[in-house]
C-alpha cells in the first residue's frame, strides 16, 4: 500500500485495462502503423479511442462532475495514444509498451495546460496531474469513507480525509490511519450499519456456518442470481458498496433462500467440482445457484448448521430481537434465522 | 388543458368503463388505471440479421451480396411475405402476418445504436443502459422509466422472465424476475409454510429491512397466484413445457390478469448466426418460428389488453450486409426494430432506408444507423406511456432531440 500515482500508473499500464477499456486501439488520426507491423491487434486499430480516457478522469481520479470537459477526454486520449501492451507472453507488471508510431504527435490543450509533444511523458505528466488534482483527493476521500463508514460519510471525515491526502502527497496507508482514528468511524450510529454486497453476503455467511468448501459452484451461482457475478462487473466503475444499490425485495428473499439452504445443509460444496468443457462462466455460475430441489446427490451435501455454535460465532452482532425469534422457533430453522437476519444482512 | 393531460384523463376515464369488474382491487383503487398503457420489451441477444427479418427484395444487391442466404421473392418456394412490394418478412414469421394486415405491427428498418462497437458485450449494455458509448451508468432505462412513470410503485409493476434480473431492470426500483418455463412456479424454500412463518416473525418489525421483506412476500404470493390462476385456465394446471411460446403465453395472461402489471422484460438469445445461416430455412429460421409463433401467441393472450400494449423487439446491432465465406453474416451496425400492438402505426416499415448500395453502407459493409434506438423508445414512451419532456431525458440522458418520429405511433 503507497502513494495513489503509484496505483494509478500500475492500473494505466496494466494489460487487463489497457485492454479493457480500449487504449491498445487507440492511434493518432490517420495512423497507418497498424498495417505496416501487420500486427493482428494493431491491425483493429482505427483511430482514436477515448474510452480509458475518459474513465481515468471521471471514474479513477477527479470523479463525475469534476467539470472535465469533452474536449479534455479527446485530448487526454491523444496524449495517451501509444500507450498499449505486448500481446505475447503477457505478465501483469512488464507487458506495456509505449508504441511511438501511433503516438499522435501534435500539441494539444488539456484542462488548460499547453502541451508539447513528449512521446511517452505525456500521459505520465497527465497523470502527475490527475493523482494530485484536489478533486482526486476530494474523490479518493469519498469512495474510502463510503466503503468503510457509511454510505453517505459525514461532510467533516470526507474533508478531513481529503485534506491528509493532500498533505501526504496521496499515500493511502496515511488516509487510512486518520480513517480509523476518526471518531465518525467509531461512532456507535454507523458501526455496522452498512448492508452487505452479495459478495460479503454470501461469503460471510459461508464462513460463519464454518463449512469446508470443496466445490465452490453454490456460491458462484448464488452470487450470479444475486446480480454480482464473480469478476463479471458489467460496468468500469466496479460493484457498489451501498444499500441502494443491493438491496431490493428480490434481493432480500433471494438471500433467506440461500440462508436456508446453506444452515440445513443443502447445498452440495463437498461435490468435487467437475468442469462440463463450457466456456460460458454467466451459465456454469447460474446453474450452481441455491437450487435445493435440484441437489439430490445427499453425499455431497454436508450437516446442518449447528445454531447455538452460530450464535457465539457472532456474539453481539446478534441483536435481543433476532435471539428471542430464534429462541421461539423451532430446532431446524434457528441457524436460517440467524444466517437470514436482518443482523447478518449488515456489518 | 395541456394534449398530454388530455389523454390521460380519456385514459383514466376509459380505463374504468372498459373494465368494470376485471379485477375488484383494481376497479376500487383509481390509481390502478395510470398502469393501463403497458409495455413489453424483447431482447434478441446475439445480433439477429435484420436483414432476413425484413427483407429489401425488390433490391437487386441483396440478391447479389448474398447468394446463398438471401430469403426468395415472395411466391417463390420458401420466399417472403411480401410487406409493401419493397419489403419482405421471413417465411418463418407467418404467425404474424396477420397482425400487419390488422396494422399492428410495424417496423423501423436501419435503426440501432449511434455507438459504433461490434462487441455484442458493450453493444447489449448500451442498448440496456440507454446510454450508448457510456459504460459507467448504474441502472437500466427500464429502471429509470419504472422511477418516472405517474402511479404508485407497485413491487409487481416490472417483470422479467429469465434466469436473473437483467441489466435493464436493475437500478433503484423493484422487478420482479421469474424463471422461464416450468421453473417459474417451483416453489422456493422461503414459500414452505414453516420457513415462511418463521421469517414472517422475524420480519415483522418496522424497520427499512422488515418493510422491503413484506414487499417481496406479498409480491412473491400474488405472483404465484397469478401464475397459478393463469396455468389452470390455460392448460388445466399442466406443468408448461419450457420456450419462448410458452412464455410468452403465460406473460400475455398474466398481463390480462394482473391490471398492476404494466412492464415487462424477456430476452432471448441464438441470433449470433456466423456460419451457416440458411435463407427461407435452416438456423436462422428455426430461432425466428418460434419468436413469431410466441408474439402472435402473446398478442392473443393480451386480448383487450392487447389494444394498450406496445411490443418493442431489439437486437444489439445489426449483421454485415454480405454473406462472409461460411454462408453467414458477422457483426454490423444499423438492424431493424419491431413494434407490436393496438397504439402502433402499423402496416408500414418506417425509417430512413438508404438502399443497398455500397455508397450508402457504414463503413462500405453494414446497415447505416439512420434512427437512433433511443428515438424510437423515446416516442413510445411518450406517445404511449405519456411521459413528459423532462422524464424522457431522465430514461434517455443525453438523447439527441432531433430523430423524434411521431408517425411510428397512431393519433
Amino acid at each position: 500500500m503507497g502513494h495513489f500515482r503509484e496505483l494509478l500508473g500500475a492500473t494505466a499500464k496494466h494489460p487487463a485495462m489497457l485492454f479493457y477499456l480500449n487504449n491498445w486501439l487507440s492511434v493518432a488520426q490517420g495512423d497507418q502503423s497498424g498495417q505496416r507491423s501487420g500486427n493482428a491487434a494493431a491491425g483493429k486499430a482505427k483511430g482514436l479511442n477515448e474510452n480509458f480516457a475518459r474513465e481515468v478522469m471521471e471514474l479513477h481520479t477527479l470523479g463525475v462532475d469534476a467539470g472535465d470537459t469533452q474536449k479534455d477526454v479527446t485530448e487526454l486520449a491523444r496524449m495517451l495514444t501509444g500507450w498499449t501492451f505486448a500481446p505475447r507472453g503477457l505478465r501483469a507488471d512488464g507487458s506495456f509498451v509505449f508504441d511511438s508510431r501511433r503516438h499522435d504527435n501534435g500539441d494539444k490543450n488539456w484542462m488548460g495546460h499547453q502541451v508539447a509533444a513528449g512521446g511517452v511523458s505525456e500521459g505520465e505528466w497527465a497523470l502527475d496531474i490527475l493523482a494530485s488534482h484536489s478533486a482526486t483527493a476530494h474523490h479518493i476521500a469519498f469512495q474510502l469513507a463510503q466503503y468503510f463508514v457509511a454510505d453517505n460519510p459525514a461532510p467533516a471525515l470526507v474533508t478531513l480525509l481529503t485534506r491528509r491526502f493532500q498533505e501526504t502527497n496521496g499515500d493511502i496507508r496515511a488516509v487510512l490511519k486518520t480513517l480509523f482514528a476518526s471518531p465518525q468511524f467509531w461512532d456507535p450510529a454507523v458501526v455496522g450499519s452498512k448492508f452487505k454486497t452479495p459478495y460479503q453476503y454470501v461469503v460471510s455467511g459461508a464462513r460463519a456456518a464454518d463449512i469446508s468448501v470443496v466445490n465452490v459452484q453454490p456460491l458462484l451461482g448464488t452470487l450470479a442470481q444475486m446480480g454480482m457475478p464473480l469478476y463479471g462487473c458489467q460496468t468500469p466503475d466496479g460493484y457498489k458498496n451501498t444499500e441502494a444499490a443491493w438491496l431490493n425485495p428480490d434481493a432480500l428473499t433471494r438471500r433467506i433462500n440461500f440462508a436456508t439452504a446453506l444452515a440445513a445443509g443443502g447445498l452440495p460444496f463437498a461435490r468435487p467440482y467437475a468442469s462440463d468443457g463450457s466456456l460460458d462462466m454467466n451459465k456454469k455460475q447460474r446453474d450452481g445457484a441455491a437450487q435445493p430441489q435440484q441437489n439430490d446427490n445427499n453425499r455431497s451435501k454436508g450437516a446442518p448448521v449447528d445454531a447455538s455454535r452460530l450464535l457465539t460465532t457472532l456474539g453481539p452482532s446478534v441483536s435481543g430481537w433476532t435471539r428471542a425469534a430464534v429462541a421461539d422457533s423451532q430446532p431446524g430453522l434457528r441457524a436460517a434465522l440467524v444466517l437470514g437476519s436482518p443482523d447478518f444482512m449488515r456489518h | 388543458m395541456h394534449r398530454r393531460d388530455f389523454m390521460h384523463t380519456l385514459a383514466l376515464g376509459a380505463g374504468g368503463l372498459i373494465l368494470p369488474g376485471a379485477n375488484v382491487w383494481a376497479a376500487s383503487n383509481p390509481d390502478t388505471a395510470t398502469s393501463k398503457h403497458k409495455l413489453i420489451v424483447i431482447m434478441l441477444r446475439g445480433a439477429v440479421d435484420g436483414l432476413s427479418v425484413v427483407a429489401p427484395y425488390s433490391e437487386a444487391n441483396y440478391y447479389r451480396l448474398r447468394p446463398e442466404i438471401a430469403v426468395a421473392r415472395p411466391g417463390q418456394e420458401a420466399g417472403l411475405i411480401d410487406l409493401d412490394g419493397h419489403f419482405g418478412l421471413h417465411p418463418a414469421l407467418q404467425p404474424l402476418q396477420d397482425l400487419w394486415q390488422q396494422r399492428r405491427l410495424a417496423f423501423v428498418h436501419a435503426s440501432g445504436s449511434p455507438d459504433g462497437t461490434r462487441s455484442h458485450f458493450d453493444a447489449q449494455d448500451y442498448l440496456e443502459s440507454g446510454t450508448p458509448g457510456r459504460k459507467a451508468t448504474a441502472e437500466g432505462w427500464m429502471d429509470r422509466l419504472l422511477a418516472v412513470l405517474p402511479g404508485p410503485a407497485l413491487p409487481t409493476r416490472a417483470i422479467s422472465i429469465g434466469p436473473v434480473l437483467p441489466r435493464i431492470l436493475r437500478g433503484r426500483v423493484s422487478a420482479i424476475n421469474i424463471a422461464s418455463g416450468a421453473a417459474a412456479s417451483r416453489p422456493t424454500l422461503l414459500d414452505r409454510p414453516q420457513v415462511g412463518s418463521a421469517f414472517d416473525q422475524l420480519y415483522e418489525g418496522q424497520d427499512r429491512y422488515a418493510s422491503i421483506y413484506r414487499e417481496a412476500q406479498t409480491a412473491r404470493k400474488e405472483m404465484m397466484s397469478s401464475m397459478e390462476s393463469e396455468s389452470q385456465l390455460a392448460d388445466g394446471g399442466a406443468p408448461l413445457p419450457n420456450g419462448f411460446p410458452n412464455d410468452a403465453a403465460r406473460l400475455g395472461g398474466l398481463f390480462r390478469n394482473d391490471p398492476r402489471i404494466q412492464c415487462a422484460f424477456v430476452a432471448l438469445g441464438g441470433w449470433d448466426t456466423h456460419a451457416n445461416q440458411g435463407a427461407g430455412s435452416g438456423q436462422l429460421a428455426n430461432r425466428l418460428a418460434p419468436l413469431g409463433q410466441g408474439l402472435a401467441t402473446l398478442a392473443r393472450r393480451l386480448g383487450p389488453v392487447f389494444d394498450d400494449t406496445v411490443i418493442v423487439v431489439m437486437s444489439e446491432f445489426g449483421r454485415t450486409v454480405r454473406q462472409n465465406d461460411n454462408a453467414g453474416t458477422d457483426h454490423g451496425h444499423g438492424n431493424v426494430m419491431w413494434l407490436l400492438g393496438g397504439a402502433v402505426a402499423g402496416g408500414k416499415v418506417h425509417g430512413d432506408w438508404r438502399g443497398m448500395e455500397e455508397a450508402n453502407l457504414n463503413e462500405g459493409r453494414d446497415l447505416p444507423v439512420t434512427t437512433d434506438f433511443r428515438a424510437v423508445l423515446a416516442t413510445v414512451l411518450e406517445r404511449h406511456l405519456k411521459l413528459s419532456d423532462k422524464q424522457l431525458l431522465q430514461v434517455f440522458p443525453g438523447m439527441p432531440a432531433h430523430g423524434f418520429d411521431a408517425g411510428l405511433m397512431r393519433a
